[in-house]
């Protein structure tokens, strides 16, 4: 593995306060806008951030080694963020390939699962949270259509998918995949925005610092699929400087995250009907894709 | 396409909120209506001290008590549900709504109203009870 | 001063940027409840204050309590307010909650709220304004001051304007 120093520590930080700085701009200039007031002001995620860290970690029922759960989920996606190019270049370059990145996303809502079942043993219905059997979906077929990408590109590697579809162009697959992640991020966005019960049925019984951590976790991990996703399908225009990549990046996530912070302003209410229709459509689009993509296509 | 016409509808609204505290577009002061009970001021320079107002507080908040010389008005309006059945009772006309509502408190204590006073003598609708 | 007593003062002062209230509704006309919710509508707009409704009482940092309490809710009362953390206010919204408004005196009724829970601030009103409750949660954070006193409601002066009648 050759770690790159300046393209590591720009990815980390991007990973840390980009999530938080679009956050807080979809709210103002979106949801609030399209809710007709105005919005609370732009750093609100951070100040939300802050206070969190002042407040008492109320564990119930859970005994001290669960303080690793945090620990680990922020080392993972702090490693898909390295993984992941960013507009900079590619800081772990051999490391980084496709099943990598799924093991890391993975880690997060298994260890959150488990923390879940240990901690509430007398309730075997709540055991498997709804929120990971629809992550595990969603994530899957994300990373299907990205696996049809890496079956024309005859690697895993992450250094090789992205700048395959830059060189080769736009075939039969490669859309229909484009298709199926646009699909599968917008449903996993539109989550966030849609309303407070569902966005933190998760999180009810965390408090304190440790809900900071997973109120920052969830929007990180899509921003880096975001990124992956702007990085192997819409790598164009390719500007010559490395800020004004950095910049152009940026504002291609910001611009992936707006429809679905826009729709879930409107009808909060019926966002589950129009995910499972979304769904189907999602699974066929992926199968497709995959089979034109091994039939070569 | 119903979610397109919200949409418009929404956006062609702009931004409605009043920015308590001060008012539309950020520039007066909210007040409410005229009319509008808000907190109760009590004139003692008129009152009578004829006790209507007890008798018709459907809580049971007023307390008015011959102390020596003078007279005290006792009340203790956390449980003040702003009826005005006191306003219509008093003969005087000494208890009127101001439009006072911002009556946040940090202890039950500055919630009650002590005043001693020396009774006006009443008017003619007062006295012919007397 | 040095790194770690900064991160604290920062930490407590963004209080004041993003209050998070869990509002509680112990029966009753639930006009208070409504007052409350409509707080967060975008006429009001809570929202550009920081201010957030969160629908678990462990994030809240603001217990806005409002409602009649009665002896079949004050259990219940108990067990939610247990369940929040150590830093935070409680608030008595509403003249039911505050002193036990329309119904002290019948049997069903179980006081007001302080007889159950160490009420932090008391917000008299039945409702009170959306804004009253705004003021009251601005007050709870050490914004502004309060505006009440054991003086606010006596005049004692030749008054020449008659009451509206």
């Amino acid at each position: 593995m050759t770690p790159l120093i300046w393209p590591g520590i720009y990815n980390l930080a991007a990973a840390l306060l980009a999530p938080l700085l679009i956050e807080g701009f979809l709210l103002k200039f979106v949801l609030a806008r399209a809710q007709s007031r105005r919005g609370a002001s732009l750093y609100q995620p951070f100040f939300d951030q802050l206070k969190l860290l002042s407040r008492e970690n109320h564990l119930s029922g859970i005994s001290s080694a669960w303080n690793l759960v945090p620990a680990v989920s922020m080392a993972a996606v702090g490693l898909s963020a390295l993984a992941v190019p960013m507009g900079f270049g590619l800081p772990l370059k051999d490391g980084a390939d496709l099943a990598f990145l799924f093991s890391l996303f993975l880690m997060v809502p298994v260890a959150r699962s488990l923390e879940r079942i240990l901690s509430s043993p007398g309730r075997p219905d709540n055991c498997i949270p709804g929120f990971f059997t629809a992550f595990l979906l969603e994530e899957t077929t994300f990373f299907l259509a990205l696996f049809a990408v890496a079956v024309r590109a005859h690697s895993l590697q992450i250094f090789r998918i992205v700048p395959w579809v830059g060189t080769n162009g736009f075939s039969l697959s490669v859309g229909v995949a484009s298709l199926a992640a646009f699909l599968a991020l917008q449903i996993q966005l539109a989550r966030f925005f849609r309303g407070d019960p569902e966005r933190e049925e998760h999180l009810a019984c965390l408090s304190g610092p440790r809900l900071a951590v997973f109120r920052w976790l969830f929007p990180a991990m899509k921003f880096v699929q975001v990124s992956l996703f702007v990085q192997v399908f819409f790598p164009w225009p390719l500007l010559s400087s490395s800020a004004g990549n950095m910049a152009l990046h940026l504002l291609k996530v910001l611009a992936l995250f707006v429809p679905a912070a826009f729709l879930a302003s409107f009808r909060p209410s019926s966002g589950r009907e129009t995910e499972q229709t979304i769904f189907k459509v999602l699974i066929l689009c992926a199968a497709a894709a995959l089979a034109l993509a091994l039939k070569g296509g | 396409m119903s979610l397109f016409r919200e949409a418009f509808y929404c956006l062609k609204a702009g931004v409605v909120s009043l920015g308590y505290p001060r008012g539309k577009d950020f520039i007066e002061p909210i007040l409410p209506p005229v009319n509008f009970r808000g907190r109760l001021k009590v004139d003692l320079s008129r009152c009578s001290a004829c006790g209507r107002c007890a008798d018709a507080c459907p809580a049971r908040l007023i307390r008015i008590s011959s102390e020596g010389e003078e007279t005290a008005f006792r009340m203790e309006w956390r449980r003040c549900f702003f009826c005005g059945s006191c306003m219509y009772a008093c003969p005087e006309g000494a208890v009127s709504f101001s439009r006072e509502f911002e009556n946040a408190a940090g202890t039950a204590q500055e919630l009650e109203a002590e005043g001693r006073f020396k009774p006006v003598t009443g008017s003619s609708a007062s006295q012919e009870e007397k | 001063m040095n790194t770690r007593e900064f991160l604290k003062i920062l930490c407590k002062r963004s209080l004041r940027q993003s209050l998070w209230i869990h509002p509680w509704l112990s029966g009753g006309c639930r006009g208070c409840h409504m007052e409350i919710l409509d707080a967060m509508t975008p006429y009001y707009d809570a929202a550009r204050l920081g201010i957030r409704l969160v629908s678990s009482p462990r994030h809240a940092d603001a217990f806005l309590v409002s409602g009649a309490l009665t002896r079949g809710t004050a259990s219940g009362l108990l067990e939610v307010a247990s369940s929040l953390p150590g830093a935070r206010k409680v608030l008595a919204v509403g003249a039911c909650a505050c002193g036990g408004g329309l119904c002290f005196d019948r049997k069903e009724s179980a006081g007001p709220l302080d007889e159950l829970l160490p009420v932090d601030f008391y917000v008299p009103g039945c409702p009170p304004r959306p804004e009253a409750i705004l003021h009251a949660l601005a007050v709870s954070l050490g914004l502004l001051p309060v505006k009440v006193s054991r003086e606010s409601l006596i005049i004692n002066r030749n008054a020449e304007e008659a009451p509206a009648r």
